[in-house]
């Protein structure tokens, strides 16, 4: 019996040992009482953003809180359906908004100078709460950041120092001390379990927010390109400085990128293990700095900051007021797991008098590294800027390096022959789209353009052979159906032409332009029935086409239909006097030849 | 820099005031008699009963929270189902706190941004346009606040764009005093390396796509 229990009991004894290692280092890690200076210091901080944040709401009171203002109360309060979203903002009418906001004002600054701080901080963090929710459209990342700051100053002894409170506790022992004749003895600040739960509150939701910021970030292409950086500096909206000079410099933009995925998604871990914790917050404090210096964001960057000063330790803060009488630094105050010593914060102090030295070196690199235009891409971003400027020679000569480059890009030997044919060099143009065939056989497209030039060039039966080849390659396509109608017809293929223009109105049967040459075309073979429904059709397609109504009124009046004839020929008149006029005094019909229509071969036009 | 006066920051941390003598110890002597003995013991015991509770209940609490505030940016699409069901049950006490953030700065990656155009008409006829967010806006924090409604505007859900257009165009006659006003919401792209490489800037016009949301009248808010 004895020696089955044995082990169960050796088990059970290693595990209580383990779970009480657990609840001690729980307890240590959220209730070792504290310094509370860090956190007052904190509030001092925040408490400022705070004030500040709220007197800029005051700068247009009206436009973000008032019914008529931004944030409409109908769309607010369907955009917070379902959700719970207090904020005494819903209860002020908009008589009472200015005083409402002075005494919200008031109690901020309290807060700040810590007077009443256990009443104010919470009085503060409804405020905050209040203004986010109830202007809800035009908040951002500091308005989250202020509420869980302000949210957690409330639980630690945030007004025990720095603060009206501290002063007036002291005045007060001051004066009983005196009273009773005793030497007037200032009263210590006890370490608080309350100020301790507060910092690691703040600490571990500072490793909550990054840890996501940093995960959600690896959704995107752009934070593994490297090309985040460059997307966030590029945004004109967002910049306070002229980030663009970048460009040449992409690999800033990769290693910016790449720290700042390291930074977030780690920081989580990395900030516990106390050597690298003076690392993580000067690069936190450095992205920060970025944040708000070049991408104007400065409230958002100093409220991270802000929060980050929870990781400091007791004796840096108490160094850094040390301007402050009676703030010295208490050695034996700092608890082994209260944050970073001294000594921690050197090495990361040390890296600075070596920076000199590499300084030469890192501006050799620096220049040397700066990009230039060397690669197909470039070279066709160059002639697309060129193009959009309309400098179109200069166009051809960045497409032409592009492809001296990569010389097996159809779509790249396309685009500079449309350049060609557009600067009226018809020659190169079909040189450029013979490349793009050579490359694609199936380029509809070119076999088009190439055709058209060719028709023009009066070889039709070579242009017919390319219009045939586009319709093979893409038999759905509008154009070289329409096109190669066009060639028949003028070639007298008539058969052929009415096949191909009834082809493409089955492709598009919106074209009124189709429906006025095939109409023409059935005109033309006295197919007088037939020829009506499409000028009908081109009519009511495009009521803005004169010869259209002209050819319908002639057709209509050939059909004895003179009511038609008459309404179509008003139409004609009120639209185009001049041709109609003309048409009227020849009294001749008009024919295909003298209908005033489009270049038959280039009617579906270049693609 | 004016200094504050030294009470103002004092606190020595490590100088304990003395143990005050209203809490009786077990050692106590001045405990003599048994019935109130008896009554310090069951005080004492309640008194560390409810210690113990309350102790329980804040570490209960304080887990219950760090299960809170991951769930809320652990929602942000794409989410698992069990992480929905969670925030499901935290979100009333995480919205109560103002803690319903995701925290999804920059991301999944930083994206073209949004503007507001608007041209409003005053009673006399003359007109007046401008648009937000623009750099004439400061202190700058006034102008990120604009920045963040044509940001809500020209990125919301088209069932809600119609509201926040409506409520805008009703902003914009309170401003100007105007009879008529129209808006549209203008989206910046943003521009390649390449593109700046080789001149482009970063105001170049085909960056810029205006999408009219519509007219609204003085009379169409009475």
């Amino acid at each position: 019996m004895t020696g089955s229990t044995g082990p169960l009991v050796g088990v059970w004894q290693r595990i209580s040992g383990i779970l009480h290692f657990i609840q001690q280092g729980w307890e240590r890690f959220w209730f070792s009482p504290a310094d509370p200076v860090v956190l007052c210091f904190m509030r001092v901080l925040v408490g400022g953003m705070l004030l500040y944040t709220h007197i800029v709401w005051g700068l247009n009171l009206e436009a973000f809180l008032a019914t008529d203002g931004w944030n409409s109360p109908e769309v607010i309060q369907q955009m917070q359906a379902g959700t719970v979203s207090p904020s005494f903002w819903w209860y002020v009418p908009d008589a009472m908004m200015w005083p409402v906001h002075w005494t919200s004002l008031s109690v901020l600054f309290l807060f700040w100078i810590g007077c009443c701080t256990r009443i104010t901080s919470v009085l503060s963090f409804l405020i905050c709460m209040s203004y986010s929710y109830r202007a809800q459209m035009a908040n951002f990342g500091l308005d989250q950041i202020n509420g869980l700051l302000c949210l957690y100053l409330c639980v630690g002894p945030s007004g025990s120092l720095l603060s009206v409170d501290r002063w007036w506790q002291v005045r007060q022992a001051r004066r009983t001390t005196a009273a009773a004749g005793h030497h007037a003895a200032v009263p210590g600040v006890r370490p608080s379990p309350g100020a301790r739960l507060a910092l690691r509150l703040i600490q571990v939701h500072f490793c909550v927010i990054y840890g996501f910021a940093g995960l959600s970030k690896l959704q995107g292409d752009a934070w593994w390109n490297g090309e985040a950086v460059w997307l966030a500096f590029s945004n004109l909206e967002y910049q306070s400085v002229d980030m663009t000079w970048i460009a040449w410099y992409p690999w800033i933009s990769d290693l910016a990128t790449h720290a700042t995925i390291v930074w977030e998604v780690f920081f989580p871990a990395l900030i516990w293990i106390a050597p690298l914790r003076p690392l993580m917050l000067l690069t936190g404090f450095l992205m920060h700095l970025g944040i708000g210096g070049l991408l104007g964001m400065w409230t958002f960057g100093l409220i991270m900051i802000f929060g980050h000063v929870a990781f400091w330790s007791p004796s840096l803060v108490r160094r850094l007021l040390s301007g402050l009488p009676g703030c010295q630094s208490q050695p034996g105050s700092e608890s082994p797991s209260s944050g970073c010593s001294t000594k921690q914060e050197k090495p990361a102090m040390n890296l600075l008098p070596s920076f000199h030295r590499i300084l030469p070196l890192l501006l050799v690199t620096f220049c040397g590294c700066a990009e230039r235009i060397d690669s197909f891409e470039e070279y066709l971003e160059l002639a697309w800027h060129h193009e959009r400027a309309g400098n179109q020679q200069q166009a051809i000569a960045a497409y032409q390096q592009a492809l001296a480059l990569d010389p097996v890009q159809p779509v790249a030997w396309y685009d500079l022959g449309v350049l060609y044919e557009a600067a009226g060099q018809p020659e190169q143009a079909v040189h450029a789209w013979t490349q793009a065939l050579t490359h694609d056989p199936n380029y509809s497209a070119a076999f088009v353009n190439r055709g058209t030039i060719l028709a023009r060039q009066g070889s039709k039966e070579l242009a017919l052979e390319d219009f045939s080849r586009a319709i093979t390659a893409a038999p759905s396509e509008f154009a070289p159906r329409r096109n190669r109608a066009d060639l028949h017809r003028e070639l007298q293929n008539i058969p052929e032409a009415l096949a191909d223009f009834s082809e493409a109105l089955r492709i598009n049967p919106r074209d009124a332009e189709t429906w006025l040459e095939r109409g023409l075309l059935r005109r033309e073979l006295n197919d007088w029935n037939r020829a009506l429904v499409d000028f009908e059709q081109a009519t009511e397609l495009d009521p803005g086409n004169a010869t259209a109504w002209l050819q319908l009124a002639h057709v209509a009046a050939r059909l004895g239909l003179t009511a038609v004839s008459e309404t179509a020929q008003q139409r004609a008149l009120e639209l185009d006097p001049q041709q109609a006029e003309q048409h009227l005094k020849n009294q001749q019909p008009a024919t295909a030849e003298n209908a005033p229509t489009t270049d038959p071969v280039a009617a579906a036009g270049f693609q | 820099m004016a200094k504050l006066p030294a009470v103002f920051l004092t606190g020595n941390v490590g100088m304990f005031p003395p143990v005050s003598a209203e809490q009786p110890s077990q050692d106590d002597p001045s405990l003599t008699s048994v019935a109130s003995s008896t009554k310090q013991t069951a005080a004492r015991f309640l008194f560390g009963s409810f210690r113990k509770i309350g102790y329980l209940g804040l570490n209960l609490l304080l887990l219950l929270h760090l299960v809170a505030i991951i769930s809320a940016p652990l929602t942000i699409g794409p989410s698992s189902a069990t992480s929905r069901r969670i925030w499901d049950f935290f979100s009333p006490y995480l919205q109560t706190l103002y803690l319903n953030h995701g925290f999804h700065y920059f991301a999944p990656e930083p994206g073209s941004s949004n503007l507001v155009s608007w041209t409003v008409t005053r009673d006399d006829g003359s007109t007046l346009s401008g648009r937000f967010p623009n750099f004439d806006i400061t202190p700058r924090l006034l102008y990120h606040r604009h920045f963040m409604l044509s940001e809500v505007l020209g990125n919301s859900d088209p069932q809600l764009q119609p509201g926040i257009a409506r409520g805008f165009a009703r902003n914009l006659l309170r401003e100007h005093n105007a009879k008529q006003v129209s808006l549209s919401t203008i989206r910046h792209e943003l521009s390649s390396m390449v593109r700046v490489r080789v001149g482009g800037q970063l105001t170049d016009p085909d960056l810029y796509t205006e999408q009219p949301l519509g007219s609204f009248a003085r009379e169409d808010f009475q």
